[in-house]
């Protein structure tokens, strides 16, 4: 198809008009992917939701379209993950000019309110590698999260669209008693890895390592961005031989050579694990992610 | 479309603040030779905010950006004192050992750091497209008084720049305004990288000046020729980005890429057509 400039122009005039007519949906923008889902999850057709960071994105490399600031700009409703996981998001809430979206305005929402947060063992301090100051940011990877971070997102979908409150809570019922259904499932197939250890690449896992019995037995690069130390690698490979870890399992976005050589001289087997929704392509929604996630485990010890 | 407009008036504006003082200074920066000059002080610039965030400032603070600031004239001062009147050595020799020096030094004082690269990345990948209009104003005066700085001093500058022995042999300076030259440039590199990213930042430097070079003998024409090329290019771009949804940034710089060819082709043409009469 060519490009008239008169249908550019049409567009761009009529684009708004039209966007103002349907405000039957309720215009959503999650920072991050799983948020998308979990917002989809309850809002159905009622919502339009867009995420800032991919998938299969380290969330540290966001490249920031126009198109991703004007839905910023014209989004009723903001979910971002807060406790130090999204701070690029920031700068960007600033650029949209868009008040209703601001923190302490109907239109925003942090949705780790109410999660118990893992706190960092030991005092924080700025000389210990991959601490959060927060607390670790990946709490949805814990589908026990759920319940509480859809309960955020359908109090905002509240605020902004009190005309839908009847069908948010219902969705959220029914939705969360397809998850309830779904861990009873996953826990019963891990049960028998109760205990078992597992390396990763940074301390991505932690909620899920948790929910499902097993052991975080450490970590490749201990500090996010910098290359680990010959001496930690080493230690790391010790490791994993004496307590005879057999899975390492890493985010999408990983660096494969690291990851290669730990599992070449240690014996044990290295996976990807999706970190969010979208980071492989079969895990599209947060119900698919963590059948993957538990599977690809379960399949790992094998 | 209104929106989209108010969205982009103030990266728009900012671009045009680029160019008026990049495009001036990249016609310095190519007649010394040194185009990688601004990623070296950058990135020793980085190493500041990075030894002032482990000390505990917070990396938008202005303690943090007056680390910044102070790497950046520690790198001037290099630059300027490694300058020799003989030459023997390439001043671009020593701006690749800064910036492999200074990168791998944050590396070394990230890994005590908690959140590791995720900072250092912050300092030297600015986004425009976030750019508020409080930010075009505070920036606008600094480069305007930087400006006026080379303006006062345009004489021994130019002179150092163009004609060092003619300098040497007049008796100037050179190492003190050598150090002025590369400090105000410390200056500038610093905030714009902040706010554009090294890629956006060495295109307004280095771009309009080549294609003034190219183009042009006088420094009025040259400094017309850039300023021209650079409005041109931020209005292209931004444009582009808008229409086709792309990130700002990289579709400013390709503009630049594909502005370069096109000048260079049309002035090929120019440049034949008398022998083929």
């Amino acid at each position: 198809m060519r490009f008239s400039p008169w249908l550019v122009v049409t567009v761009l005039i009529l684009g708004p008009w039209t966007a103002d007519g349907e405000a039957q949906t309720v215009r959503v923008v999650a920072s991050l992917t799983d948020l998308k889902a979990l917002t989809e999850a309850v809002g159905g057709e009622l919502v339009e939701v867009d995420s800032l960071a991919r998938g299969t994105q380290n969330i540290h490399d966001i490249d920031v379209r126009p198109s991703l600031m004007l839905k910023l700009r014209r989004a009723d409703l903001f979910v971002r993950n807060g406790v130090g996981g999204d701070p690029w998001a920031d700068p960007l809430l600033v650029g949209a000019h868009n008040t209703r979206i601001m923190p302490g305005n109907p239109g925003y929402v942090d949705a780790s309110l109410g999660v118990a947060i893992i706190q960092p063992a030991g005092p924080i301090d700025r000389s210990r590698g991959d601490v959060h100051p927060e607390g670790d940011p990946h709490y949805t990877l814990d589908p026990a999260n759920a319940a509480i971070v859809t309960a955020n997102i359908v109090e905002g979908l509240k605020r902004v669209g009190p005309q839908h409150a009847a069908l948010f809570d219902a969705r959220r019922q029914e939705f969360l008693s397809r998850l309830d259904a779904g861990v009873a499932r996953w826990q019963k197939n891990i049960e028998p890895l109760r205990g078992a250890k597992v390396v990763t690449y940074h301390e991505t896992f932690n909620y899920l390592l948790r929910r499902f019995g097993l052991e975080l037995g450490g970590v490749i690069e201990d500090r996010p961005g910098i290359p680990p130390s010959p001496a930690h690698l080493a230690n790391l490979i010790t490791t994993i031989k004496e307590q005879r870890i057999k899975v390492i399992a890493a985010e999408p976005y990983a660096d494969q050579n690291i990851i290669e050589l730990v599992a070449r001289e240690s014996g044990a087997k290295a996976i990807r694990l999706p970190s969010a929704v979208g980071g492989v392509k079969e895990a599209d929604s947060y119900l698919a992610l963590m059948e993957n996630l538990v599977s690809a485990l379960v399949r790992a010890f094998r | 479309m209104s929106d989209l407009f108010s969205l982009l008036w103030a990266p728009f504006l900012m671009c045009l603040v680029l160019t008026g003082i990049h495009a001036y200074l990249g016609i310095h920066v190519i007649a010394r030779e040194v185009v990688f000059v601004d990623i070296a002080l950058a990135q020793i610039a980085a190493l500041g905010a990075t030894s002032a965030f482990l000390i505990g400032f917070d990396l938008d603070s202005w303690a943090s950006y007056l680390f910044a600031l102070g790497a950046a004239f520690v790198g001037a001062l290099v630059l300027s004192l490694t300058r020799s009147r003989e030459r023997r050595v390439s001043q671009e020799a020593v701006i690749g050992v800064v910036y492999a020096v200074s990168a791998a030094g944050a590396v070394l004082l990230l890994s005590q750091a908690p959140h590791g690269a995720d900072h250092l990345r912050g300092m030297l990948v600015g986004n425009i497209l976030t750019v508020a209009g409080a930010d075009v104003l505070r920036v606008g005066t600094l480069y305007a008084l930087i400006g006026a700085v080379h303006w006062l001093c345009r004489r021994p500058l130019f002179l150092i720049t163009t004609n060092p022995d003619a300098a040497y042999r007049e008796g100037r300076h050179v190492r003190g305004w050598d150090f002025l030259f590369y400090a105000t440039f410390g200056v500038v590199v610093t905030s714009s990288v902040r706010i554009a990213g090294v890629l956006l930042v060495f295109s307004y430097l280095i771009v309009p000046g080549l294609a003034a070079f190219m183009l042009a003998r006088t420094l009025t024409s040259k400094l017309i020729i850039g300023w021209g090329l650079g409005v041109t290019v931020s209005i292209a771009g931004i444009l582009i980005s808008a229409t086709l949804d792309l990130p700002t940034g990289a579709a400013i710089v390709c503009v630049f890429g594909v502005a370069l060819i096109a000048l260079w082709m049309v002035f090929r043409v120019w440049r034949r057509s008398p022998s083929t009469q």
